[in-house]
């Protein structure tokens, strides 16, 4: 079965998100994935590192700078051209299904047909 | 380094050492960036979130190694274990009380040599290991406290380690928690069927528990052990196998076995396959 028909986690999407505009590094990304889901994604920083080793071995996402701040070394990361059509492929998908459930009514498909007959409502 | 700190570091031993040599620093930055000002200890989210992704880490590392290794290690591990269990008897064995106490005194020098010999495996150089190992085994023939078992795992195992290319991982140590926690398992009236205290029956379970977590642990990052524990369930199915009749214990290990020892097979079959395409 491939794995490209299968929904994105929404830790995983909102990560490859934060990285939109341009590379973060670990902390960076826990507060903009907080801020782009208004909220609901908090990563905690050994959730996000897993994220980051798998992403970064799928090719989504790539190390781009080092630079040491308080004697820690510290890493940025930047989507890859595979990663950005991999989030706007499931961004599609998601808009596709939205649309289903908030558009009106009357375009869509008749449900009357397979409603067992003597049913009401 | 603050106390913070020292327990974020502390939680970081889940991950293998490698892997910490590599990232540790920036991932304590980023947990130190995360913490609230003054915090001292790690929050069970942040524990819990490192713990499972030092596992995982692990799991990874391991799914990563030549299979061919991992089968050779395999199958000293089950050698190491088998020994391990069938000199585990001899600890605990009270009918020693009434032998000769020369007699005593060599099985207790044989025994101990080849137990240490085992864990040399893991701590010596190839060649120490082996002739420690054989001499051990000498010395128990010459004593005739061998079971032809014993000798047969023991020479396994010695030639197992002589054509090893590698140390096992110090984490295999943690399957050598499996032989005290059957034996505890053994020892506690309440656990063989007489009429224990509940405080027993809790604190024998709590000891069992502590016994089984490395292992469990382990197994569930590795193939390996689960191959190893094929092997040993494989021995102990042509052993039954060798009564009068095939019973369905014997059978289920046999099937067993062959669960346990799949996920290695297949993998080896899709190297295989790799390389040929």
């Amino acid at each position: 079965m491939s794995r490209r028909n299968v929904a994105m986690r929404e830790p995983t999407y909102f990560v490859l998100a934060s990285l939109m505009d341009g590379p973060l590094h670990g902390y960076a990304i826990i507060q903009r994935t907080g801020e782009l889901s208004a909220g609901r994604v908090r990563l905690a920083t050994g959730t996000l590192y897993t994220a980051l080793d798998r992403l970064t071995a799928e090719g989504h996402v790539t190390q781009v700078g080092e630079e040491v701040v308080n004697g820690r070394t510290r890493r940025s990361y930047a989507l890859t051209p595979k990663g950005t059509a991999a989030l706007e492929a499931e961004a599609q998908r998601m808009a596709a299904a939205a649309r289903v459930v908030m558009a009106p009514a009357e375009s869509r498909p008749d449900a009357r047909r397979l409603r067992p007959r003597g049913a009401t409502a | 380094v603050s106390p913070l700190e020292r327990r974020y570091r502390r939680l970081m031993r889940a991950y293998p050492a490698q892997y910490r040599t590599d990232r540790a620093d920036e991932i304590l930055g980023t947990l130190l960036d995360a913490a609230a000002p003054g915090q001292r200890r790690p929050s069970a989210r942040e524990s819990a979130a490192l713990i499972t992704g030092g596992i995982r880490a692990r799991a990874a590392r391991n799914a990563s190694l030549p299979a061919l290794a991992s089968l050779r290690l395999a199958a000293m591990l089950a050698g190491a274990t088998l020994l391990g269990i069938l000199l585990a008897p001899w600890a605990m064995n009270p009918s020693l009380a009434g032998r000769p106490p020369a007699q005593t005194r060599n099985e207790w020098i044989a025994v101990g040599a080849l137990f240490a010999a085992t864990i040399l495996i893991w701590f010596a150089r190839r060649e120490v290991a082996v002739l420690a190992l054989l001499a051990a085994l000498a010395a128990g023939l010459s004593w005739h406290v061998q079971t032809r078992w014993l000798l047969g795992a023991g020479l396994v195992l010695a030639g197992l380690t002589a054509l090893r290319t590698e140390r096992p991982p110090k984490a295999w140590l943690a399957w050598f928690c499996l032989p005290p926690a059957f034996f505890i398992r053994g020892m506690v009236p309440g656990l063989g069927g007489m009429h224990p205290g509940l405080l027993a029956i809790g604190l024998a379970f709590a000891i069992i528990i502590l016994f089984l977590l490395g292992p469990l642990v382990w197994a569930v990052t590795d193939a390996r052990p689960a191959f190893a524990l094929a092997i040993l369930v494989a021995q102990y199915a042509v052993v039954s196998a060798r009564g009068e009749f095939v019973s369905g214990r014997t059978v289920i290990c046999l099937a067993l076995s062959v669960a346990a020892a799949l996920p290695l097979v297949v993998r080896i079959v899709r190297r295989r396959r790799q390389v040929a395409v």
